[in-house]
Order: structure tokens, then C-alpha cells, then sequence
């Protein structure tokens, strides 16, 4: 006399094909709501907005001024501006108290007002930004 | 018969808890405290200012923060002292490995923590910390870039603080009151444990301040992370970052997640290895601060 398993239910090997079609899918759809969850969080704005500098009096000899994450050097009459993050691991870097090089609190690296390295851990040299000078002296810089 | 039985039911009610009740007895406190700070604190630009209003306006607010801090960091001790104990006496082979693997996960879990409490008092030396774990976070190949998405976010400077109060208050929460569910269940019948973790950590935060760190826009010639961070600090100055960031404190969580499957003299040299890795660690930290 056959179960009332056997005779209620349906095929063995159709419902295993059933079961595995189910595992698939359900593996499918974990795997697009993963991906789907990776991309929403690896997204990141693509620019901040742009920081402003006040016009100064020149001085006669470089001057370093930070302002959020940008430094901007002026010397004379010449200018440039550098992220103020540090390539190591991402510290802002502070004007170093001789005035003349930009130093990372957090793991002690040193920069040239050039922005090359001086003094390691970090590798490679802070990143240039790029610059506008307008009529009054003042200078926006375009964040990274 | 009866009354004696009360008695020492009550007796052992009463006896001095161990290191893992008084662990979760403090991880409850530190839920019910940082429910009660959260009423005044404010995660963004002026997290830094919500934090001294804490701690020097608002009535008893200066004892309930201490309080809390105190309590994250005898948990942290506790939760190190357990593991260590439980070494000592050998008994980690009585853990089954999902057991044994949710103990060592328990340290990470607490350092995160203390650590995002450490971010979120919105300082210069947060700041820094968090850029710098950040940085590590993005040090890992592959996955690096979302992970350290998935940590901290500098942009929008007003709500920079928001992921790191999301992981204090949700994640770090969460997964804490998960892994030590079975220690919950311990306290119900071992009330005391709440009472002596709750004196504990009272009596020490009124000796011990609980620091609120420079204003965020300073410029310091030098910063200090969390004291448990020192050690790694000191080395990402000497080591490149995905192995003195990364791969070493992994390595070591590693290696005592294995101990429960070795025996014998490679267990006695896992503990060696475990043991000095600790002791260095300590050291190093200590250097860094002395020197």
C-alpha cells in the first residue's frame, strides 16, 4: 500500500528539480540584493565644493594658510594649492611651526611646501589642486 | 532545610562575579547610559560642543559620561581578561567553535566600540582617528574602497559623524548583546553582578575624567589615538599600512581563534607567540606615550 506521502506528493526527482530551482533562484536573488547593496555603498559624491581664500597681504617669504582640507602657498606673486590630506593614511597635515614645511600629527611624515615628501612614512607627495586667482586677491581652490 | 537553602541561594546570588558576568553586567549599563547621553548629544559639526554642554552644563551630566566611559573600558579589560582566563586555566577546548569563535569575536567588536565612542566626542584627535582608520580600511585590496564607505564619510561635513553613531548605537550594540546572549541569562540569576559592575564603575569614574580632547579645529603638532590604538600608531610609522594596520591584529585574532584545535607543543607555542605578541604590544604602546 503505497504512503500518503507518495501518493499525495508528486514526483521525487520533480520535486528535487523544484527544490534546486528554488535554491537558485533564492541564490540569485541574495546575489542581486549583494551587489545591489555593494554598489549603494561604494557611491561617494563626486566633488566638495569649492574653498575659498580671502586676500592677504604678500609677505616676504611663503606663507602657508589651511582652510578645511586645502592648503594654499603663496609666494609673491606666485601661488599654488595642495590637499592637505595625507598620502599615507589620510591625516589632514598641519603647517609645521617653521613655517616652511607641512607636517602629519598622526604618524609624524613631512612635506616641502612643494607639497614633495621629506620625511616618510607617507610615499608620495600631496596632491596639487587646481587653483583661481580673482581681481580682489582672493583664491578659490577646486577640492579633490 | 528550607531556610538554609534560601540562604545560600542567596549567598550565591550575592558572590563575587566573574570577569564575563561582570563584562555583560557592564555592556547593559553601557546600553542604558548611552541611551540617557543620547538625549543630548548632537552627531555632527557640533558634536564637539553637544559633548562639553554634556559635560559642564547639563545637571549630572559630567558623572553620566564618565560612567559611560569608565564602563567601555573595563569592558574591553574585562573582555581581555576573560580570554585570558580562560586560556590560562586551558578551557577553551571545552568551547565548541562557533562558541570559541563568538569569544574571540567579542575583542573587535568592543575595540570598535570604544573606538567610534572615541570618534563621536567629534575632537581633532577623532577626527584624525577616524581618517586614519578609514585610510587602513581602504588599505584592503579589493573590498577596501566600500568598506571604508561602509566606516566613515568626511562629505557632508554637517552629518560626517552619522556612520560612526550608526555602528556605536546599532552594529557594535547589536552584535555585542548577540554575542554574550548566553551571559544575559547568567544575570537574571545573578542579579548582584549588575549591582557590583554598576559600584565599580561609579567609584572609578569619580576619580577618573573622562577626556574631551581638543576643539576639531585645531592644528596639533601631534596627535594621540584611543590608548588601545597607541601600539598600531607606533607601528604604521615604521610599517606599511595593510600589514601594521591590517594583517597583524588579524593574524593575532587568528591565531587564538585556532588555539581550541592544537594541543600539545604547537598549542604551548601558539600561546608563546600570543603571549609575546601581547606583551610587545604593551610595550610598544608604552614607549610611544613615555617617548
Amino acid at each position: 500500500m503505497p504512503s500518503a506521502h507518495a501518493s499525495a506528493g508528486a514526483d521525487p526527482s520533480r520535486r528535487d528539480l523544484a527544490g534546486l530551482a528554488g535554491r537558485l533562484l533564492a541564490g540569485a536573488a541574495l546575489g542581486l540584493a549583494g551587489l545591489m547593496s555593494w554598489r549603494f555603498a561604494s557611491w561617494a559624491p563626486a566633488r566638495r565644493a569649492p574653498v575659498l581664500f580671502p586676500a592677504a597681504p604678500a609677505g616676504d617669504r611663503p606663507r602657508a594658510r589651511k582652510v578645511d582640507d586645502v592648503i594654499l602657498i603663496e609666494d609673491g606673486e606666485r601661488a599654488w594649492a595642495l590637499s592637505a590630506r595625507c598620502t599615507h593614511l589620510g591625516c589632514a597635515v598641519v603647517v609645521a611651526d617653521d613655517g616652511a614645511s607641512l607636517a602629519c600629527p598622526c604618524h609624524g611624515s613631512r612635506y616641502g611646501l612643494d607639497g614633495a615628501v621629506l620625511r616618510g612614512p607617507a610615499t608620495g607627495p600631496l596632491a596639487s589642486l587646481p587653483h583661481t586667482r580673482a581681481e580682489d586677491g582672493s583664491h578659490v581652490v577646486e577640492p579633490d | 532545610m528550607s531556610s538554609s537553602r534560601t540562604e545560600r541561594s542567596w549567598r550565591a546570588r550575592l558572590r563575587w562575579p566573574t570577569l564575563g558576568d561582570l563584562g555583560a553586567s557592564w555592556l547593559l549599563w553601557l546600553v542604558v547610559s548611552g541611551i540617557v547621553l543620547a538625549l543630548h548629544y548632537q552627531p555632527g559639526q557640533g558634536a564637539y560642543e553637544s559633548v562639553a554642554r554634556i559635560e559642564q552644563v547639563i545637571p549630572g551630566g559630567w558623572f553620566l559620561r564618565r560612567f559611560h566611559h569608565v564602563a567601555a573600558q573595563l569592558l574591553l579589560l574585562a573582555t581581555a581578561g576573560h580570554i585570558v582566563s580562560v586560556l590560562w586555566r586551558g578551557r577553551e577546548q571545552r568551547f565548541g567553535p562557533w562558541a570559541w569563535a563568538k569569544v574571540v569575536l567579542l575583542l573587535p567588536l568592543v575595540v570598535m566600540g570604544c573606538f567610534t565612542g572615541f570618534v563621536l566626542r567629534g575632537s581633532a584627535e577623532g577626527m584624525y582617528a577616524a581618517s586614519v582608520a578609514t585610510g587602513l580600511a581602504a588599505s584592503v585590496p579589493l573590498i577596501g574602497g566600500t568598506l571604508a564607505s561602509c566606516l566613515y564619510r568626511p562629505v557632508p561635513a554637517e552629518c560626517c559623524l552619522l556612520l560612526p553613531y550608526l555602528h556605536h548605537l546599532a552594529t557594535v550594540t547589536a552584535g555585542l548583546l548577540y554575542l554574550t546572549a548566553e551571559h544575559g541569562g547568567r544575570l537574571r540569576r545573578r542579579p548582584a553582578s549588575l549591582a557590583w559592575a554598576a559600584l565599580i564603575a561609579a567609584a572609578v569614574a569619580l576619580v577618573l575624567a573622562a577626556p574631551t580632547g581638543m576643539p576639531p579645529d585645531a592644528s596639533p603638532a601631534e596627535v594621540f589615538g584611543p590608548w588601545f590604538f597607541v601600539g598600531i600608531q607606533t607601528l604604521l610609522r615604521w610599517l606599511p599600512p595593510l600589514p601594521a594596520g591590517v594583517l597583524l591584529p588579524a593574524g593575532a585574532l587568528a591565531l587564538l581563534w585556532a588555539l581550541p584545535g592544537t594541543e600539545g607543543r604547537v598549542r604551548a607555542a601558539l600561546l608563546v607567540v600570543l603571549a609575546l605578541t601581547a606583551v610587545g604590544y604593551a610595550g610598544l604602546s608604552a614607549w610611544a606615550v613615555l617617548v
